[in-house]
């Protein structure tokens, strides 16, 4: 059996892994438009930065796809796919016959839609060489404008400011940063610790232009308020969109992302879907959504693994907010829902903030700012969705609940 | 097995315990294994039942108690109990020869006269106790009392303390450590340890030296010196030790323990005519009465008894399956000896209202019915031995001569009624200076080799050594208390002991006989006119296990000598507390603790310290 | 593989498991020596007061375990021996707390200056194989087991796996 993979990252290599495992005998091939093994994409910051080199922040060991028996085929782009015929086509105009074929394409950034947006010194961060290109760009730069303030967009600007920009100005529409993870107290925390490196925070206003400069690339940022801020480097986070196009075109069915079954197959016969490039169903709200999460690829990539191999295995809807990173010495982590909830218990003292939601008697969403440990506790209860009261739950307000408690309490899942 | 014990006779009665199925302490401790950090670092706390509480060491979990108590608070207040019940069993052992003198003295028993007349008369005028001529009971009801009062006394101090040089008492009065009464330090400290009471460390150690002193200047010093008085003051004898001193075909009793109350008169019991026919007709050639532990160094110090072994011997003793009845009073005697007691014929005879041990035989002792009650135990020993069993007795062979009995006043007798030729020597460099090497056996390290191991080094060095306890006789059973000895001694001390007859190594006593150092240190310091703590001195305790240790460590210290403890106390838990007594202490009472467990280490240790207290001397 | 396996019934709190797992991470490797050590060393093994009673808790080296899966950095992997740690492997941890964020037993901490996540990662055996933390406890609540060999009845009383 032949089960190729389009995806070289989280999902396409936790699938194949789980195929390897389960199928000793399957012939596996990935194929990713990326040049060269697996990276860690999140740790690309740290490549803008400079701290690391991309080989620095490899996922893979050297010798993981001999290792593994998988075929990698570097450095080519899918174009098209013929489901009837079990073929995809590459852009040097190769076919490659499947029995069973995974879309793990990942996602892309959101282009900005102003102009000048096409300037050079205009970018975004996704992949390693943009990390790197930008990373060059900004060793001629004074100043640099991040535009958005959600978790790559601030990585980008304190690696920014870890290479060495005097000036890194993070323009944010919302009222605070983070806005989908932290609420206004942690994330002023958050700010705080970033500001300690000198990134300055223009709030409420979106950049409505990139200015050329006398040399034809970016110098300033316009903003909607008619403000301008000098700017030789651009990095925009506006978010990621799925790469549906290969599904879209050979006729599967997409809405916020692929559309999967619960084993997370797509409408198209013989082609599964997992990562960033699917909709999933929150756990907590029921609502369709991307999934847009490493370890939801990972997750995902392995139940695809399973069914891949043949061995039918279901993926339950998923949190789908989960979100952990240090800036300085702050460290935090995010999950669930954080602003709904019928109540809350709240901690803080000094840099160490703590917040817990409940919904129904039931924790929906947790943050905690300064202090991480046990974390996953608290994920795991949210996950188990089971009622909480009594001494567990005073535990859990008081930021004192161990996996103990969780392993020993015998109250029965709500769902 | 080698790593359990350097003594022959201990291996080989270990593998003996072995065949016979016998669980020793050695077998124990490994049973504990591994011990509680917590508790090895002073670090837990049962004081109160909002506890128990215990303080993370690494900084890791909680560091306070419930009350609020600190690991600085935590481990000083554990260090405080552990002196404050050193002290009571030390002094409580006084007390009890002090009402023996009072009882003998009021004619209530006969089987104890006073034995030392002229020591009685020179601690009457001590007390200004008038003795021109009245009678010996008198004098000594006089004395006991005035003793007996010292325990809650309200005058202020206690009277021996001024044996101690006048530097010495001013560091004391200064600190606000002078003792004031035998049992007030003790209650002090307990009350001062309880939950919500005394939380400095500071204050809390300055409390525990007072109690540790009340101790060295106070119930270890009743106890010596009114047991001289009963039983007479000790002169250089001659006699053997170790397990080999076991005979096969005689009624073997040991007496173990500390008060020698009981031990002495036991001696005495054996001798009975009447009792020795009764042996001898049970086929015994006669009675053989041996010490063990302290009890064994207060029958050797004053008769010349054979010791059968120190501390860690005491089970190994009954293994040898030789012995007819072991005789116990108070202190270091293991719970586990009637267990052991229990595969053998052995009979363990507690003796004492306040030691009784489940499974041995109880026959109350006091003063008023001694002899009586003594020739009862002898014997029942007697009577045992037709239980024996021959294929159960294996005597190790092991046995060294000893000479022993230096009390203060047998030294002075061998330096011909001065300390001069002693200091004179000492001012030579003849004799570099002087360390007490005292205290236990400790079954976490092996038997007796860091005693000889540190003391060889310190004799090889010129330092002369005077031992009491356990190390005493490690040190016994090594042969290093012959004047044969002298010859592992330097060159100085050589001479010098080849010249007086005596050995590198004087035997002093019990472990409450620390107090004739403590007496011999005073005197040596007034006759220079300088403080104790400016002496080229030190004290050790290689394998010291007992709270009683604790205490006199901390007397000793508290006296101005720097004292090496060779197994580490469980003060760790607070940087600040073992900053203090190895530090800090320098500068409050002239002298600090230092912990070696390497005793080659520990040697060195001392000899620069006497090297540099002969510099500042300009010796 | 073996586990280490808590009889629950049997544990009294003694947090020796906790120290002995602390020395068995330090420089010295002993306790008298680790107490003074500049850099605390760091337990991986929590005993917990719970409703239930004392349990000590460390890492289950789960079979799919979420803390690998939430590695974005492709440090916390499975050895041969089938240990989960984020040290010695394909990459280097880099402090994000994905894993302290998804571990449902809450043993993984965060070691925020050193940006390092610290978990139990077996490397406290004895010549007998036996962990420190087994080793150290008196009751023998924990016991260093070959899971398979394990009778389903006397399985039962152990802490296996949070779904179970
Ligand atoms: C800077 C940054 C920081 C992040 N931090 C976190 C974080 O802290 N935590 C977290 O959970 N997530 C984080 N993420 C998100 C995380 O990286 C993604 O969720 C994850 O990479 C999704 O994995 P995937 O395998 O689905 O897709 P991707 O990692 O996007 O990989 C898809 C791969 O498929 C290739 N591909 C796509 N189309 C084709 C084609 N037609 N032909 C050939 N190859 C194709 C792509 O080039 C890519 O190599 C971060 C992302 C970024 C950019
Ligand atoms: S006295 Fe303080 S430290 Fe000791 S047990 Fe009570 S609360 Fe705990």
């Amino acid at each position: 059996m032949h089960i190729v993979i389009i995806g070289n990252s989280a999902a396409g290599l936790a699938a194949a892994r789980t195929v390897r495992k389960v199928a000793a005998g399957a012939q596996i091939t990935v194929i990713s438009d990326e040049p060269g093994p697996a990276y860690a994409r999140c740790l690309i910051p740290e490549v803008l930065a400079g701290s690391r080199d991309l080989p620095g922040i490899g996922y893979v060991g050297a010798d993981f796809y001999r290792q593994y028996g998988i075929e990698l085929l570097a450095g080519q782009t899918v174009t098209s796919l013929d489901v009837e015929k079990r073929e995809l086509t590459t852009a040097n105009g190769r076919s490659i016959g499947y029995d069973r074929l995974l879309l793990a394409t990942g996602a892309s950034p959101v282009a900005p839609d102003w102009p000048g947006a096409d300037l050079p010194g205009v970018f975004t961060l996704r992949k390693a060489d943009q990390a790197a290109a930008a990373g060059r760009w900004a060793r001629d730069c004074a100043s640099a404008v991040v535009a958005g303030g959600g978790l790559v967009s601030l990585k980008a600007a304190y690696a920014l400011k870890e290479r060495g920009l005097p000036e890194v100005t993070v323009v944010v529409k919302s009222p605070h940063v983070l806005i989908k993870q932290l609420d206004a107290q942690s994330a002023a925390l958050v700010e705080k610790e970033l500001a300690k490196t000198g990134i300055k925070f223009v709030y409420g206003v979106e950049p409505v232009a990139a200015v050329k400069g006398p040399q034809g690339a970016v110098q300033a940022v316009e903003l909607a308020d008619g403000r301008r801020l000098p700017a030789g480097l651009v990095m925009v986070g506006k978010g990621v969109r799925p790469n549906v196009e290969l599904a879209r075109r050979a006729g599967g069915r997409v809405d916020k992302g692929i559309v999967v079954d619960d084993n997370l197959a797509t409408s198209l016969p013989g082609v599964y879907a997992a990562g960033d490039c699917i909709e999933v169903t929150d756990m907590l709200t029921g609502d369709k959504t991307t999934s847009g999460l490493w370890t939801l690829a990972v997750e995902q990539g392995r139940c695809a693994g399973y069914n891949l191999a043949g061995l039918p295995g279901s993926y339950p809807p998923p949190l789908t907010r989960l979100n952990a990173a240090q800036f300085g010495a702050l460290p935090f982590i995010s999950a669930g829902d954080v602003r709904g909830g019928d109540e809350t218990a709240v901690y803080q003292d000094g840099g160490v903030y703590r917040k817990v939601c409940f919904r129904d008697g039931r924790l929906v969403g947790f943050i905690m700012v300064g202090k991480v440990d046990r974390a996953g506790v608290y994920t795991a209860l949210i996950k188990q969705a089971r009622h909480i009261a009594g001494r567990l739950k005073d535990k859990v307000a008081g930021g004192t609940v161990t996996g103990a408690d969780i392993v020993y309490s015998r109250t029965v899942p709500v769902r | 097995m080698v790593e359990k014990s350097i003594d022959q006779a201990t291996l080989k009665m270990l593998k003996k315990a072995q065949r016979d199925g016998i669980e020793t302490v050695w077998d124990r401790l490994a049973a504990q294994e591994p011990q509680c950090g917590f508790g090895q670092l002073g670090i837990c706390c049962r004081n109160c039942n909002m506890g128990p509480c215990r303080i993370d060491p690494f900084g890791d979990g909680p560091s306070q108690g419930v009350c609020g108590a600190g690991a600085d608070t935590i481990v000083a207040r554990n260090l405080v109990r552990a002196i404050a019940a050193g002290a009571a069993a030390h002094s409580d052992h006084g007390r009890g020869i002090a009402s023996t003198l009072l009882a003998s003295a009021g004619g209530d028993t006969a089987d104890y006269p006073v034995r030392d007349e002229a020591k009685l008369q020179a601690l009457a005028a001590e007390y200004g106790i008038a003795v021109e001529g009245r009678a010996t009971a008198e004098i000594a009801r006089d004395l006991a009392n005035a003793v007996l009062e010292e325990f809650g006394t309200r005058k202020g101090a206690l009277q021996f303390i001024n044996r101690a040089p006048e530097q010495r008492r001013a560091v004391w009065d200064k600190l606000g450590i002078t003792p004031r009464g035998i049992d007030r330090e003790v209650v002090e400290s307990m009350h001062r340890t309880h939950m919500g009471v005394d939380n400095d460390p500071v204050s809390l150690i300055l409390q525990g030296m007072r109690t540790a002193l009340s101790d060295g200047w106070g119930g270890s010093i009743v106890a010596t010196e009114l047991s001289d008085v009963l039983f007479g003051t000790p002169r250089p004898v001659k006699g053997s030790s170790n397990l080999g001193v076991l005979k096969e075909d005689q009624v073997n009793i040991i007496l173990h323990g500390h008060e020698p109350t009981l031990s002495d008169i036991i001696v005495h019991a054996a001798r009975d005519p009447e009792l020795l026919q009764e042996a001898r007709a049970r086929g015994a050639a006669g009675i053989n009465v041996c010490g063990m532990c302290c009890t064994g160094n207060e029958i050797l110090m004053r008769h010349g008894v054979p010791v059968a072994g120190n501390f860690l011997q005491q089970e190994l003793a009954i293994v040898t399956g030789a012995v007819e009845a072991m005789i116990v009073d108070i202190q270091c005697v293991m719970p586990a000896l009637p267990q052991v007691a229990g595969c053998y014929h052995t009979k363990i005879i507690s003796t004492s209202p306040k030691a009784k041990f489940p499974g041995a035989e109880h026959i109350a002792f006091d003063e008023h019915n001694a002899m009586e009650t003594a020739k009862k135990i002898v014997r029942i020993a007697v009577e045992n031995y037709s239980n024996r069993r021959a294929e159960k007795v294996n005597i190790p062979a092991d046995q060294m001569e000893y000479m022993a009995g230096f009390s203060v006043e047998a030294i002075l007798e061998a330096l011909g009624g001065s300390l001069n030729p002693l200091i004179d020597a000492v001012k030579s460099g003849a004799v570099k200076g002087i360390v007490g090497v005292v205290g236990c056996n400790n079954p976490k390290y092996i038997q007796d080799n860091s005693h000889l191991v540190f003391v060889r080094e310190l004799i090889k060095n010129d330092i002369l050594v005077v031992g009491t306890g356990c190390a005493a006789i490690a040190c016994a059973k090594a042969g290093l208390l012959l004047p044969a000895a002298a010859e592992q001694a330097g060159d100085g001390l050589r001479g010098v002991c080849t010249g007086l007859g005596i050995p590198p190594v004087l035997h002093m006593g019990s472990c409450v006989d620390i107090s004739r150092i403590m007496t011999v240190a005073a005197a040596m310091a007034n006759a220079l006119g300088v403080d104790i703590a400016d002496l080229p001195l030190a004290g050790a305790a290689p394998e010291w296990m007992s709270e009683k240790a604790v205490s006199i460590g901390t007397y000793v210290v508290s006296s101005g000598i720097f004292t090496i403890l060779g197994t580490v106390p469980p003060v760790l838990g607070s940087q600040n507390v073992a900053e203090l007594l190895t530090g800090g202490a320098e500068k409050v009472v002239g002298a600090v603790f230092a912990v070696e467990e390497n005793p080659a280490a520990a040697a060195k240790l001392a000899i620069d310290h006497i090297a540099a207290k002969r510099k500042a001397l300009g010796l | 593989m073996q586990e280490v396996l808590v009889d629950k019934e049997r544990c009294l709190g003694c947090r020796s498991c906790e120290l002995a797992c602390a020395v068995a991470h330090s420089a010295s490797k002993t306790l008298l020596g680790a107490v003074g050590e500049a850099k605390k060393p760091l337990k991986r093994i929590f005993v917990h007061q719970t409703e239930a009673g004392k349990i000590p808790l460390n890492c289950r080296h789960c079979a799919e375990a979420p803390c690998i899966d939430a590695c974005i950095a492709g440090a916390m992997h499975r050895t041969a021996e089938g240990v989960v740690t984020n040290t010695g492997g394909p990459a280097e941890c880099t402090g994000c707390w994905m894993c302290v964020m998804v571990c449902p037993y809450g043993v993984i901490r965060s070691e925020i200056a050193q940006r390092l996540a610290v978990k139990c990662d077996r490397e406290c055996l004895d010549e007998a194989g036996e962990p420190a933390c087994v080793r150290a406890c008196q009751t023998r609540a924990l016991k260093y087991v070959e899971v398979d060999d394990f009778s389903r009845e006397k399985r039962e009383r152990f802490l296996i796996s949070l779904k179970s």
